[in-house]
């Protein structure tokens, strides 16, 4: 007898068939249950989301379903402004939110615009004509709502260094969408340090629907 | 560690694991379970291997603590040698491979396993003695003592290497 007859004997005993095959089939067992737990986490975390969503919305009387629907009614929409002749092209984003305030650029000469749009409920593209009440010859077109327009007009020209504010109200008979002419009282404040004055200028606003 | 290194651990080491854990317990079927247990440790082990020689020397190393635990383990169902189906079913070669199969189970426990990991698996009287976490000095008087009871069981016929 000797160590390589040791090595031999001993190497003739096996574990059994099936204790390998257990032991082999550890790594299923495994994959199976790391992807049950991934599905079970995801399961919990989606029902978390869900209850804590009707309990807010029941304990504020509904209102996370209908800020929730208002946000999915936020349409972003590319319209075209015609400022001073010329086209461009901004998006609206539609609000129930009667708030609407849209920056746009305008004119060449460094004229900035704030308007505010009350109530835009309709898809209906139009075009309001803005006369200048001061007398320039700049014409401008902002979208405007078939009901109700209010546009608060911050201007700045910068050939004149004056600034000056602009308040356009409009409103409208919603059965006379196509044409109709609203009442306009523009008040523009001149803060020219050395003369300060203000002025209240009726003008005549006109809208045109483009559909 | 991947699906392919355990598999490929699982088929160089299973063989020797078994009998590493058999010359501690006596018992296939304990060994299997030690087997079993030291396997599912390695998958369950998160640190990286240096290579499959790393592998294999954590393998026995932990399969030596695992049949430690086991048979210490008041849980244990306890096997008599004699009663062991796995015996008569062995498929050796002949009569001597038998006779030396049953010499080395007859051994005590602590002298089995010393000859067993000295001559299968080739280890150093200092590496048994890490293994087992006992002195050089126990591990040769366990040597020493298990190759004489050998001669005696087989009348002479063991050869010391």
């Amino acid at each position: 007898m000797s160590k390589k007859q040791y090595i031999e004997t001993f190497s003739t005993l096996n574990p059994s068939e099936e204790s390998i095959e257990r032991i082999m089939s550890m790594t299923d067992k495994k994959r199976i249950s790391r992807l049950n737990k991934t599905l079970i986490i995801i399961a919990v975390v989606i029902s978390l989301l869900c209850s804590v969503g009707l309990v807010a919305n029941a304990a504020t009387g509904g209102a996370v379903a209908e800020s929730v629907s208002e946000v999915v009614e936020k349409v972003s929409k590319k319209m075209t402004v015609l400022v001073n002749g010329k086209e461009e092209k901004v998006t609206v984003s539609e609000k129930i939110d009667p708030k609407d305030e849209k920056y746009y650029p305008a004119d060449e000469k460094c004229y900035a615009a704030v308007i505010e749009v009350k109530s835009p409920d309709t898809d209906t593209k139009y075009e309001v004509l803005y006369e200048d009440a001061a007398g320039s010859e700049d014409k401008k077109y902002y979208p405007a709502d078939e009901k109700n327009y209010a546009a608060k007009l911050e201007s700045k020209t910068s050939d004149t260094d004056k600034e000056s504010e602009a308040r356009y109200e409009e409103t409208a008979d919603s059965d006379d969408a196509k044409n109709y002419t609203t009442e306009a009282v523009y008040n523009a404040q001149d803060i020219d340090k050395d003369m300060e004055s203000s002025l209240d200028v009726a003008l005549k606003g006109s809208t045109t629907k483009t559909e | 560690m991947t699906e392919d290194d355990f598999i490929q651990a699982v088929k160089r080491n299973n063989q020797r694991l078994f009998l590493i854990a058999l010359s501690f317990t006596k018992s296939s079927y304990d060994s299997e379970d030690i087997l079993q247990n030291v396997f599912v440790k390695l998958w369950k082990y998160t640190k990286s291997f240096s290579n499959s020689e790393h592998i294999d020397k954590w393998l026995t190393v932990v399969c030596v603590n695992e049949s430690k635990n086991y048979i210490k383990s008041p849980f244990r169902y306890h096997q008599n040698i004699d009663d062991c189906e796995f015996i008569s079913n062995a498929d050796f070669d002949n009569a001597a491979q038998l006779d030396l199969f049953n010499a080395v189970m007859g051994l005590p426990k602590k002298e089995r396993a010393v000859i067993h990991l000295f001559y299968y698996e080739s280890l150093s009287i200092k590496q048994i003695a890490q293994l087992l976490k006992i002195r050089d000095s126990a591990v040769k008087t366990r040597l020493s003592r298990a190759r004489a009871k050998l001669k005696e069981k087989l009348g002479g016929e063991w050869i010391d290497e």
